[in-house]
């Protein structure tokens, strides 16, 4: 169990740097230009053509994100490409001889060891040192907005799981005591026209319903959408203050995660009931309610680990659309808006994060389907 | 027909399939814009058309049209595009993204889940020279594929797909020498490096790596987050299959390979495919229209579904807006749920 457990800690660092590596090389393909982004969440140009104009402006900001540097510690390119295709500082220039490379008819793969001095090296050795970088957009630390941004993300997604698992648990519990009651089977069928509702969609519906005067003011139920700003007080006491602002999007997380729960525990319990351990309890005189609740519920919960743990990226996921529907500052929204600037050093640090979080989700769902279930001997 | 219903599809289902279908592949004849002597389609608008005299109009107001023939039924957009239009148009966009991300990543995930199933770690073996030479070459058809023009790359596929040929005619499974190439743990790794991160944000930094917005573009992206899964399910398919006494009485006939997937393998190992593969054009369309709803990776004349639920958020009076659209893409996905929940039955014997 111990040598295992090492085991599988140990496996996630080669993935984590493997994603690391993905991350950082898809980035450097992306069109986007960082220099003239930063400019212009600085306010010091107004267009992209201002941004390139300025030659010296421009080549002081390039050298300043270190971009003249080499992507990786060693190339692999047609043997006419330059040794380094980023220490062309000029934008147009560098677009131009990108083009031009491909019209050679022939060439060989040629090798060039870059050392240590290149853009990945950089980051990483200062990830391991503990710092993530400045993110471009305000000139914070990574670390400090990635974590401002996590407050909010948490707290969504953990009243999310907590009020899905119980509600849900509950549901799943209800329909499989009586399977073919009337109440069941409807309340089995709305739940499966539920589970199918796109997110995004019941989002707009309730914010252009339940937060607007447009229809009414009867419908108005809702705090507008945008969270207020406490000036100068903490991420958590910002999440306390717009709590009732929440309330619309975990209705939107929840009921997808509710429904999806409570269906599959019933299946799961369905599936249980036909065991020859229920029929030696029915022979001991339990109700059918009795049964399920002391027998069939406890093993058919084994399944809904495995399920909560590979649901985590999902939820991270379904989150993002929601934190953009509802103006929430949480880390789907930055992710989408860093990508959107070309903000890489917070995009690194979210999917390091996530590819952290989910992969760490998987180990304890694993754990846990190992103690809970003693069939299954995890060392071998 | 007949034989959907054979297979357990509700009356409703195969409706509602054929009509996806013909809206999806028809959409340019059923919407087309009136030409002057006032023939158009069965709707008088195409996706993009502007009526200037109905703008943010609701299908219930009166409208400035010249007869009950070019009547906004669902009502028009903020900019006067007919919503009717738009959701024929945004069919088509949806059938595409569904059924070909679906397909490719369906026949990716079939082809290396076969190989890693099949072979895993230690069945391919090569001997040193043969590994000496053919490896490099593999490498050096890579490199091509990603540097070379059109012309070279058409050569780098053709060779690499030759080069894997003669990879599995080569390899000998019984032999002890050589060198085993560890296809099971490459691909199986490689999926753990995609697994590790949500697919939504995969998507949206590899469609920020396109310089111009193409439907094609979302197209690949979505099938490259959906073949690991394929994979997945094959490969434990087969892993299942593989210790049958069948299976092992092929291969000790000496069958080629080929011949005891395409004979064998292939037609019990496809179903949990298919049901999966149902779901997945399902998600599949929900992430198109998602990524459209945010205005990532769509071309912006081009009107989808989720392009038009997203003009909702600014206009939040315009009730047609945010319901029709929506109303699309839930039904669309309710269906292929549906049809997935009935083949899963039904492939299971239930």
């Amino acid at each position: 169990m111990k040598g295992y457990l090492v085991k599988r800690i140990l496996l996630i660092i080669p993935t984590l740097l493997l994603v690391s590596m993905v991350t950082f090389l898809l980035s450097s393909l992306v069109s986007q230009d960082p220099v003239i982004s930063l400019l212009q969440s600085r306010g010091a140009i107004s267009s992209m053509d201002e941004g390139v104009s300025n030659h010296q402006q421009y080549a002081r900001v390039y050298k300043e994100l270190h971009l003249e540097k080499p992507n990786f510690y060693f190339s692999i390119v047609p043997s006419h490409y330059p040794e380094n295709i980023n220490s062309i500082i000029d934008p147009n220039e560098r677009t131009k001889a990108r083009s031009g490379l491909q019209d050679q008819k022939l060439f060989f793969p040629k090798v060039y060891w870059h050392g240590l001095d290149n853009r990945y090296h950089r980051w990483i050795s200062g990830l391991l040192g503990g710092s993530f970088g400045v993110s471009q957009s305000n000139g914070q630390t990574v670390a400090r907005v990635v974590s401002r941004a996590l407050s909010w993300t948490l707290v969504l997604t953990l009243i999310d799981i907590l009020i899905s698992f119980v509600l849900g648990i509950y549901i799943g519990y209800y329909l499989s005591i009586d399977p073919n009651g009337k109440i069941q089977r409807v309340l089995n069928q709305i739940l499966y026209l539920l589970y199918s509702i796109p997110k995004f969609w019941l989002a707009t519906l309730l914010v252009v319903y339940m937060t607007t005067n447009d229809y009414g003011s009867w419908t108005n139920i809702f705090p507008s959408v945008g969270m207020d700003v406490l000036p100068g007080a903490s991420s958590w006491a910002q999440v306390r203050y717009n709590l009732p602002k929440l309330i619309l999007p975990i209705i939107c997380l929840s009921i997808f995660s509710i429904s999806y729960i409570s269906r599959i525990l019933r299946r799961s319990i369905l599936n249980e009931m036909e065991a020859p351990y229920i029929l030696t309890a029915y022979s001991k005189g339990l109700s059918r309610e009795q049964v399920v609740r002391r027998h069939a519920l406890p093993n058919a919960m084994l399944p809904l680990i495995t399920i909560l743990s590979g649901s985590v990226a999902g939820t991270l996921a379904g989150s993002v659309v929601i934190e953009v529907i509802f103006n929430i500052p949480g880390i789907g929204r930055l992710m989408y808006d860093s990508i959107l600037i070309a903000d890489w050093s917070v995009v690194y640090c979210i999917v390091l994060l996530l590819a952290l979080v989910v992969s760490v989700a998987y180990l304890i769902g694993d754990l846990c389907y190992a103690y809970f279930n003693p069939q299954i001997r995890l060392a071998q | 027909m007949k034989r959907l219903r054979e297979i357990g599809l509700r009356r409703g289902q195969v409706y509602g399939l054929m009509l996806f279908f013909i809206i999806g592949l028809l959409h340019k004849w059923i919407a087309r814009e009136a030409s002057a002597d006032g023939f158009g389609g069965l709707i008088p608008y195409a996706a993009n058309t502007i009526d200037k005299a109905n703008r943010n109009i609701s299908p219930f107001a009166t409208q400035e049209v010249s007869s009950l023939y070019y009547r906004h039924w669902l009502g028009t957009d903020p900019i006067g595009r007919d919503v009717l239009a738009g959701l024929i148009s945004g069919t088509n966009v949806a059938l595409k993204v569904g059924l070909i991300a679906v397909a490719v990543s369906v026949l990716v995930g079939i082809v290396l889940g076969f190989l890693s199933g099949y072979y895993g770690n230690k069945s391919l073996r090569l001997s040193w020279g043969q590994f000496v030479v053919i490896v490099p070459l593999l490498l050096l058809s890579l490199f091509y594929l990603l540097y070379g023009s059109a012309v070279i790359r058409v050569v780098a596929v053709v060779s690499l797909v030759v080069l894997l040929y003669f990879v599995r005619d080569r390899a000998d499974k019984y032999r002890r020498s050589g060198v085993s190439l560890p296809i099971d743990n490459l691909i199986m790794r490689s999926i753990e490096v995609i697994n590790a991160l949500p697919g939504i944000f995969i998507v949206l930094i590899a469609l920020s790596i396109f310089k111009s917005q193409s439907l094609w573009n979302v197209v690949l992206v979505i099938a490259f987050v959906k073949w690991p899964a394929f994979t997945r399910f094959f490969r434990a398919e087969i892993l299942k299959i593989k210790e049958q006494d069948y299976i092992q009485s092929a291969q000790a006939l000496g069958l080629p390979d080929w011949k005891i997937f395409k004979d064998t393998i292939l037609p019990i190992a496809i179903s949990p495919i298919i049901i999966a593969s149902s779901f997945s054009i399902a998600s599949a369309i929900l992430i198109e229209s998602t990524l459209s709803f945010l205005g990532i990776g769509l071309p912006a004349d081009l009107v989808t579904w989720g392009s038009i639920l997203t003009e909702a958020r600014s206009h939040f009076s315009s009730w047609w807006l945010a319901i029709f659209p929506g109303l699309a893409i839930y039904l669309v996905i309710l269906l292929f749920n549906s049809i997935g929940d009935r083949l899963n039955d039904y492939l299971r014997g239930i």
